[in-house]
């Protein structure tokens, strides 16, 4: 009669429930992450965020949760911060995204890797993020030469 | 007995969902109900006892009394774990 909430078939009204609640000022906890653009940091199907009203503004390293003209929902990383807007990157993505500040919804204040509850500004995490942004040209780099060496070698 | 204040009933995509009414959202301590557990949550927004309960659920399903009886102290036994009851 009485049964777990999924919170993973429910997609856009689930966000309808997350984005009423945000509005009121309280945080949203454990919502699942979806897709591996987050990676190695959030393990679709293993790991969960928790999300917090937004900020007046978002600093570098935050990450907001937004949302696409076209419906789509997203978290991704701000890498910077322009006058107008914010730009966005996945952990394990390769382009860029500028992110007005309508589109944003909230942004994630811990996480939780497995059941492990991580803060947003644990050191580690802070580390994690600093040092994984400072390599994105680097690691672009080495994902253009692995895209090259398989096409090379098929 | 009847239930705690501050949690309301909403609809999300074809699911019964018990919601917190203010404060923070725990997605992992939601729950929902199917629609027997929505009539007697509904019922118990008012005072009512176990035999009070039963006779709704009777009454409002055409049921024998065997069936009816367990059915609601399941659904109490829930209630009391989940601590939505006063």
């Amino acid at each position: 009669m009485i049964s777990s909430f999924d919170p993973t078939v429910l997609g856009d009204e689930l966000m309808e429930l997350v984005y009423d609640r945000l509005s009121m000022g309280h945080k949203v906890r454990w919502l699942p992450f979806a897709g591996v653009s987050m990676l190695p940091m959030l393990r679709m199907d293993k790991d969960s965020v928790e999300l917090a009203p937004l900020p007046e503004k978002l600093q570098k390293y935050d990450l907001p949760v937004y949302r696409y003209p076209s419906g789509k929902y997203v978290m991704h990383r701000v890498v910077a911060v322009k006058d107008t807007h914010y730009v966005c990157l996945g952990d394990n993505t390769w382009e860029y995204e500028t992110i007005y500040p309508e589109m944003l919804i909230g942004v994630v204040s811990a996480f939780k890797r497995g059941e492990k509850r991580i803060e947003v500004d644990a050191l580690g995490y802070r580390l994690y993020s600093r040092i994984w942004v400072a390599l994105f040209p680097l690691r672009k780099c080495l994902h253009r030469c692995k895209r090259w060496l398989r096409r090379l070698l098929k | 007995m009847k239930l705690k204040d501050g949690f309301i009933l909403r609809e999300v995509a074809g699911q019964t969902v018990v919601l917190p009414t203010g404060g923070d959202l725990n997605l992992n301590m939601m729950i929902t109900l199917n629609e027997t557990a929505k009539f007697l949550w509904e019922k118990l927004q008012s005072e009512i006892d176990e035999d009070g309960l039963v006779a709704a659920l009777i009454a409002e399903y055409a049921i024998d009394e065997e069936t009816a009886k367990p059915c609601v102290a399941s659904f109490v036994a829930e209630l009391k774990k989940h601590d939505f009851l006063v």
